[in-house]
């Protein structure tokens, strides 16, 4: 016996990890916040040993990039209303992913289906304005971006369910496709010949815009109101869809198990291709948000990176609609801080990555400890 | 995606390096040529520059002004990384020097901004900011900037290269851009030295009576074809220049031999030319360039290559070749022609595809690289292949110590000094501003002496550089001079005709000065580049994708 401890002694590595019961709450969400607080150490160390801005000087600048600093009224700061579009905006994304990914289905084509819906809302606006007027063209905007993203989506979604093809790759293809498709629009509309842009749609007449003045007398001139409302809508529907609704229960039964899934009677082929142009309808409704609300235009950067930024939104956030909205806001906002930060610094753009990276890092991280434990050698022996 | 093009960067890089060896191996006597100053004792001319005085009026026009409470915004489509925005921050910065403004708190920067709506709550937040002259640096930002401009009256919007601010109806918004075709055509003139110098050394460079050259263009915009037209005209005076003098010199032959050796590349390449080997060469080339017409496909690369490679030993098409020889024995005698190859990357800034831009370039023959983009891509790859290079808006002479000749660019403080000193004074600022040398608002880099092998190569460059810019700033010399370049064999002398309605809406740039020179008048009408000929002389590879 002796003999086999000491061998055992001898093979036991330092560390070892074994998977924890679920933590409570208070605990759980205590590991976060530690590791989200360490974040931000390595955070401002980083900053320091590159630009030498204090601490304090870094806060600054990250809180003047994201919410701005001269409120003239409640809520009238322009940087303050574009940190809330962005992160309503990529809100929004990841509640399309949020039934495809419940699912097990990898739908990666956000950003394809965003851009696609955006195109869409260009074409009508260009095109049909002149026989529909507002409020009918917003809505026939509205209607047809969310039919051209659930009709990209759906495509992968029915050779997933009829072929078991890899939607990973499909879905991603249909994104070059869409930024093919917009780069091609923006070549073939162009403005002024040379310029590649198709500018802003109807500047004169601003049919098809959401209008600015909604709310205006509480949310400023510049607010983005509407993308607000709608995605907020959108985040209420997806809670009760995935948590009261048969569907919601037939996306998980499907995610968990096809077998179960035909078992309980239930048509996979059918939740597939409904969940994916769901998924799908939602992210092109973004897209239609983004030209009406916001840029008035489309191009290849109109997405923004929102489809794959979201992926991991989705997946920081569980799925759950709270956290969601809270890790959006939590990239935004390091995002935009870090943009105001670097440019202060003089330092390049991708400073921002850097530091969101190690935030994320961080958070990531933090689920290890979250979920599992760490045993140390020596307090085995204690426990022997 | 990111990291596919920072690998790709990365083996760029690699090659780069390994090449640099490998060709500073090859060029020891550069290297310490840079390392002597001594060496350079004989390049005795001094390059056309300007000091500080270019900014006097504008600082005696802010005297007693208080600009304490001044805040200018400036949106970049880059940063500090980008040689494009570098240079505007530059300027602006260096007006702040002038005028005593405070660049921490005064000048607020926006880096980064896209041609998109970005560009409008960029201009949104300098306004929250209390800015109340804005300026943007990109072709794409100015329908933003056009709508910023209605949003805020009372605010001024200045945008570089944009063309529409006249036609807006808007009054806070003006378009500003720099005669940069004035220092391409300059820098030009240094890189047609560059070749005379090359011919001399190596007749082989002159292919088929053809010398060719490249160049990395950004997108097929008016201000990319304006530019490289200049460079091509630039260069091709100097070739003319050249080949007059030749002209000359053989009329008066056999009295100065001594001179002979100097001067002409051109009679000195006829010389050469009886040697077999470069005849045999320039015939393949010859029978290539027919292939080319005939198929123009990708194939052709590796047919040139595998010709090249089998050169020495090919006796079998000696005897087609014999029957061309005596044509081009006469041919040669022709001064030699320039062709110019553009390749477009499709993108201002990228490093990776300016430098495949670059190589494919040299792997069609082009023995010089010039550029309209914003990277040290072409460059590094001139150095690693041993071939000259004209750069743009900042030196190349980092990325290729020994072929860097100089690079076009742009004075920056030259405009952003007068449009703040008049916004100051409360003047009305011109909607389409473009100045060149006459007021130092264009310039070229410092020459790189280590790339002119000779000292009277250089002397000559810089006194031909300094002469050609005296001419543009007195008006004598203009670089559009129609009697320089034709299309399609003939010379416009009207942009009003019916071909051209349109490029040019029926508006006559065509002008005439005192002289009766009749030339095209680049950046008067408005200020953005308007030159969109495809002259003779100048292939386009590539278009856009």
């Amino acid at each position: 016996m002796s003999n086999n401890a000491e061998t055992k002694k001898v093979k036991e590595p330092l560390i070892r990890i074994a998977a924890r019961d679920p933590l409570p709450f208070w605990k759980s969400w205590g590991i976060r916040i530690i590791a989200f607080l360490l974040a931000f150490v390595v955070y401002v160390l980083v900053v320091y040993a590159f630009t030498e801005l204090t601490p304090v000087e870094t806060f600054k600048y990250i809180f003047k990039g994201a919410f701005g600093t001269t409120p003239k009224r409640l809520f009238g700061e322009i940087t303050l209303w574009k940190t809330i579009r962005d992160i309503m905006l990529l809100f929004g994304v990841a509640l399309a992913l949020t039934p495809a990914f419940k699912m097990r289905y990898w739908n990666i084509g956000g950003e394809g289906q965003i851009l696609i819906g955006g195109l869409m809302s260009i074409i009508i606006m260009r095109c049909v304005s002149p026989y529909i007027q507002d409020p009918w063209l917003i809505v026939v905007m509205a209607v047809c971006s969310a039919l051209a993203g659930a009709i990209w989506s759906a495509i992968p979604g029915i050779f997933k369910a009829t072929h078991n093809t890899n939607e990973t790759l499909f879905t991603l293809m249909m994104n070059y496709i869409a930024i093919q498709l917009v780069a091609f629009i923006n070549i073939v509309w162009e403005k002024k010949k040379g310029s590649g842009t198709l500018g802003m749609i109807n500047a004169d007449t601003q049919q098809g815009w959401l209008p600015q003045e909604f709310m205006s007398k509480i949310v400023g001139d510049d607010g983005y109101a509407f993308i607000v409302l709608f995605v907020v809508l959108i985040a209420v529907f997806m809670f009760f869809y995935m948590k009261r609704s048969k569907h919601g229960y037939e996306i998980s039964v499907v995610g968990d198990s096809h077998n179960t899934a035909r078992y309980a009677g239930i048509s996979v082929k059918q939740v597939i291709i409904r969940t994916a142009a769901i998924s799908g309808a939602i992210c092109g409704f973004i897209g239609f948000l983004i030209v009406s609300g916001s840029s008035h235009t489309v191009s290849v950067d109109t997405a923004n990176s929102r489809g794959f930024t979201a992926i991991i939104v989705a997946w920081l956030g569980k799925l759950n609609v709270f956290y969601m909205l809270l890790v959006s806001a939590m990239l935004v906002i390091l995002n935009n801080g870090a943009s105001e930060l670097a440019s202060k610094a003089g330092l390049n753009i991708s400073l921002s990555d850097v530091l969101t990276g190690v935030v994320l890092f961080f958070i990531l991280a933090s689920e290890l400890f979250v979920n599992y434990k760490l045993i140390f050698r020596h307090s085995k022996r204690e426990e022997a | 995606m990111k990291k596919l093009i920072s690998v790709i960067l990365v083996i760029a890089m690699l090659f780069a390096f390994t090449a640099c060896t490998i060709t500073g191996d090859n060029n020891d006597a550069n290297k310490s040529q840079n390392a002597d100053a001594d060496l350079y004792a004989e390049y005795t001319a001094v390059p056309y520059a300007v000091g500080d005085e270019i900014y006097e009026e504008y600082i005696e026009l802010i005297e007693g002004e208080d600009l304490s409470e001044l805040k200018i915004g400036m949106i970049l489509v880059g940063d500090e990384e980008e040689g494009y925005s570098l240079a505007h921050m530059t300027g602006i910065e260096k007006m702040c020097d002038l005028f005593g403004i405070d660049k921490e708190t005064q000048l607020v920067y926006k880096k980064n901004i896209g041609e998109s709506d970005e560009c409008l709550d960029a201009a949104k937040e300098l306004v929250d900011d209390d800015c109340t002259i804005i300026f943007a640096n990109s072709f794409g930002h100015e329908a933003y900037i056009l709508e910023a401009a209605e949003l805020y009256p009372e605010v001024q919007f200045c945008h570089a290269t944009g063309f529409q601010a006249a036609s807006s109806g808007l009054e806070n918004v003006c378009n500003y851009f720099n005669n940069v075709y004035e220092s391409r055509y300059i820098s030009g003139i240094y890189a047609g030295y560059k070749l005379v110098e090359m011919m001399e050394e190596n007749p082989e460079t002159v292919v088929d009576g053809k010398i060719t050259i490249g160049y990395v263009g950004a997108y097929p915009y008016a201000e990319v074809v304006s530019g490289y037209t200049a460079f091509y005209l630039g260069v091709n005076s100097v070739l003319t220049a050249e080949a007059e003098e030749a002209e000359d010199v053989e009329d008066a032959e056999d009295v100065e031999d001594a001179e002979d050796a100097e001067e002409p590349a051109e009679s000195e390449e006829v010389v050469e030319s009886e040697d077999a080997e470069p005849v045999e060469d320039e015939d393949k080339k010859a029978d290539e360039n027919e292939d080319k017409k005939a198929d123009e496909d990708e194939d052709e690369k590796a047919d040139e290559d595998e010709d090249e490679k089998a050169d020495e030993d090919e006796d079998e098409k000696a005897d087609e070749d014999e029957d061309e020889k005596a044509d081009d024995k006469e041919e040669a005698a022709e001064p030699v022609k320039l062709e110019m190859k553009v390749k477009f990357t499709g993108s201002w800034a990228d490093q990776a595809l300016e430098n495949d831009a670059a190589n494919a370039l040299i792997a069609e023959g082009c023995v010089l690289i010039s550029q309209h983009a914003d990277t040290t891509g072409a460059a590094s790859a001139c150095e690693a292949e041993g071939v000259y290079d004209v750069g743009y808006n900042v030196t190349m002479t980092e990325a290729a110590p020994n072929y860097a000749i100089t690079s076009a660019t742009l004075n920056w403080a030259s405009y952003y000094s007068y449009a703040v000193a008049n916004f100051v004074a409360g003047n009305e600022l011109e909607v389409d501003w473009s100045e060149g040398y006459a007021t130092g608002a264009v310039k070229i880099t410092e020459v790189n002496k280590a790339a002119f092998h000779k000292a009277e190569t250089y002397n000559k460059a810089v006194e031909a550089a300094n002469e050609a810019i005296e001419g543009i700033i007195d008006g004598t010399l203009h670089v559009f001079d129609i009697s320089t370049w034709t299309v399609e064999g003939k010379t416009i002398t009207s942009t009003k005709k019916k071909a051209y309605k349109d490029m040019y809406h029926g508006v006559q740039y065509i002008m005439e000065d005192n002289n009766g020179v009749k030339y095209f008048a680049e950046s008067t009408i408005a200020s953005a580049p308007a030159f969109a000929f495809d002259i003779d002389g100048i292939v386009k590879l590539t278009d856009v994708d």
